[in-house]
């Protein structure tokens, strides 16, 4: 080796050594004569080489042809050049990088803590794309107080258990709340909404820019789509992400089960806000998860994936609930199969419960309404929604009304009977009453002027709904129009009721409100 | 020796010098927001012109507006939006910086929420060329922050 060094050495001296021109204004500064020191030398050699860039007439690739030439046929120098190459290339790219870097730190003067606290105020995808800005920043967007509220909910699936997993390690014990899944865009502009899809596929085909050309490309690649496992990292380093945890909300995660999910719920003690929609998750098993494992828990929304066919709901399930979790002021319970007896004791028993929505239930008839208003559990109620719950009876929305009228449930604010099937006849419930008109829900509007009451029927034979002027109660048309973070905003009186995600029957068709919409912060904006 | 000011004077303003030369006066009271000139008045007294070397005359008004509106309690939402409507991006960044410096707590918590909210839904070179760094990943630590972002799917914003 040491002898092609010398060769090499040789023929370097006979090239002329290029002096810098001084009107050039690449040139390249003037050093101090070398000295004998032997890494002095190869710095010495590196400048000469590197002051080679400034000849006009350049031809690298001539000289190393000619000197290749030269050499006997054995000769590794095309390896040395490419090696050598390579380092200086690696060289010049940390160097350049180092220099990157002393710049930032000059242009940011700020500390890691006041950095991260810019970041900490991003929602997730937004402080993915700011760590990349930087090392610094990247540096400071690991902090666990950046990942407190982790919204990893997509339009079409693209989060897999990977992702989750490394921004709930990163949040730690810091995690307060989590949102993961599939949430359709519900594509409103204000005015007007679209119906609500709840299913993935009908997601996927209306979203912009996906294809299911890519989604079958991914496959042979890692997925990206989440496994039943993906909530394990709650679990982790000894229990500390969901120790903490205060709202988990989950929705459409295909591959979801009820030991997966319950196994979660299990790791988070002081949760206080759940939501799951669209799961694949047993109602009862679920919310015996939630007894067990949730005693703090305020909020509860269920929303079945399987609207109508799941009837797992027993007494003793909700008996244990109402013991276990006594904080209960919010219960929606949407599109399962739900019995009076059953949901009366949830009702009744909930000492604190404010909030009710039993949308889209079947087997209820509404019965559980009687003699509610003026005992412990119900004279609470502020908001009741038992929008299309197909066996929903007249007579027993009479019965309720009347109550009111009596003087029962006080507090209540917001009532909604809508049925875009109409209200179930006593006798037959295949029978349907399609108008309000037995209803008294002009007097009761005279006598709660302060409540806001839903009542949106098809005229029969029709779904739109056409009431007359001569109603004289204060008419509003109001639509249905999602907050900005694109949820859709259920009108109530306090806006800590907000729903995430829409019921899938739920159409976005026009309402007519009747009563005072007084409450400026329910107004959506049309 | 220096004695604190007075509280209960609260007509007293104390004298601000900025880095370039200009004096400016602000209330005692809101003074006391600002916790380096209040520590400097501590010092020094409160009858002697404070020093300011990191503050500018561009950005030392602005605060002062901020924090008379404070003082008098006035400070809402309408407030607070049109304080930031014609500042460009720099020179939010800047009074940030300064409101760090003097320790000026409130206005360095809202100027973070405006800053975010200006990064919100950015793209990469946009946030670079916000705070004016540079890229100084190895391509590898690239592509794995590519990869870790790859799932958000929502558009990001146009540079403006």
């Amino acid at each position: 080796m040491r002898l092609v060094m010398d060769t090499v050495e040789e023929e370097f001296v006979e090239i002329p050594i290029p002096i810098p021109s001084s009107t050039s204004s690449s040139s390249m500064a003037k050093r101090p004569c070398p000295s004998q020191n032997p890494r002095m030398e190869l710095e010495n050699l590196l400048y000469q080489f590197l002051s080679l860039s400034d000849r006009p007439s350049l031809s690298l690739d001539l000289s190393f042809e000619n000197l290749l030439q030269s050499m006997p046929p054995d000769t590794d120098l095309i390896d040395r050049a490419l090696k050598m190459g390579s380092l200086l290339l690696d060289a010049a790219k940390h160097s350049s990088r180092k220099r990157a870097s002393n710049h930032n730190s000059i242009v940011w003067p700020l500390p890691p803590d006041l950095t991260f606290k810019i970041f900490s105020m991003l929602d997730t995808q937004s402080l993915c794309y700011v760590s990349a800005a930087c090392s610094f920043f990247s540096k400071c967007a690991k902090d666990p107080l950046c990942y407190e509220n982790l919204d990893l909910t997509t339009l079409v699936p693209k989060v897999n258990n990977a992702v989750v997993a490394t921004m709930i390690q990163r949040a730690g014990k810091a995690l307060r709340s989590l949102k993961l899944g599939v949430v359709p865009a519900t594509a409103c502009s204000p005015g007007f909404c679209q119906p609500m899809v709840s299913t993935i596929r009908k997601a996927i085909v209306e979203a912009p820019n996906f294809s299911w050309n890519d989604k079958r490309s991914r496959q042979g690649r890692e997925s990206s789509v989440l496994t039943r496992c993906c909530l394990s990292p709650l679990s982790g380093d000894g229990g500390a992400p969901g120790a903490l945890l205060r709202k988990l909300h989950l929705y459409n995660i295909e591959r979801m089960d009820s030991t997966s999910l319950c196994g979660a719920l299990s790791a988070c003690p002081s949760l206080l806000d759940l939501e799951i929609v669209g799961i694949h998750v047993e109602l009862r098993q679920t919310l015996m998860s939630v007894s067990a494992n949730c005693h703090l828990i305020e909020r509860l929304f269920f929303e079945s994936s399987r609207t109508g066919r799941d009837d797992s709901l027993k007494a003793q399930t909700c008996s244990e609930l109402v013991n276990n979790c006594p904080n209960l002021t919010s219960l929606s319970l949407r599109g399962f199969k739900l019995h009076d007896c059953k949901v009366r004791i949830l009702v009744k028993g909930f000492r604190k419960l404010k909030y009710v929505d039993f949308s889209s239930s079947y087997s209820i008839t509404g019965n559980f309404l009687r003699n509610l208003g003026n005992c412990n559990g119900g004279n609470l109620l502020e908001v009741l929604i038992l929008r299309d719950c197909m066996h929903l009876k007249e007579m027993e929305v009479i019965r309720f009304l009347t109550a009111i009228l009596a003087g029962d449930f006080k507090l209540l604010m917001h009532l909604d009977i809508s049925n875009r099937e109409g209200l179930a006849c006593e006798a037959d419930w295949y029978h349907r009453c399609y108008s309000s008109n037995n209803m008294p829900i002009k007097q009761v509007l005279e006598a709660r002027p302060d409540m806001r009451l839903v009542a949106e029927y098809p005229s029969e034979g029709s779904y739109a709904e056409t009431f007359d002027a001569e109603m004289n109660s204060d008419i509003s048309l109001q639509f249905s129009s999602p907050t900005s973070d694109g949820s859709i905003f259920m009108s109530t009186s306090e806006s800590s009721y907000n729903s995430d995600h829409g019921s899938g029957n739920e159409e976005g068709q026009d309402a007519v409100i009747y009563g005072e919409s007084s409450d400026e912060d329910n107004n959506m904006n049309l | 020796m220096a004695q604190e000011a007075s509280s209960s004077t609260s007509s007293k303003t104390i004298s601000l010098k900025t880095g370039d030369g200009e004096i400016f006066e602000i209330e005692a009271s809101a003074a006391k927001q600002m916790k380096t000139v209040q520590r400097l008045i501590d010092d020094l007294g409160d009858d002697i012109t404070i020093p300011l070397h990191n503050v500018f005359s561009k950005e030392l008004p602005k605060i002062i507006e901020y924090y008379k509106k404070d003082i008098t309690g006035e400070i809402t939402k309408d407030f607070e939006a049109e304080f930031v409507k014609d500042l460009n991006d720099d020179e939010v960044k800047v009074l940030f910086l300064a409101a760090n410096y003097l320790d000026a707590n409130k206005l360095f918590e809202f100027l973070s929420q405006n800053i975010a909210d200006r990064l919100e839904s950015k793209s990469v070179e946009y946030v670079r060329k916000y705070f004016g760094v540079e890229n100084d990943f190895t391509p590898e630590e690239e592509s794995k922050l590519r990869e870790e972002r790859a799932w958000s799917f929502r558009g990001i914003k146009e540079d403006e």
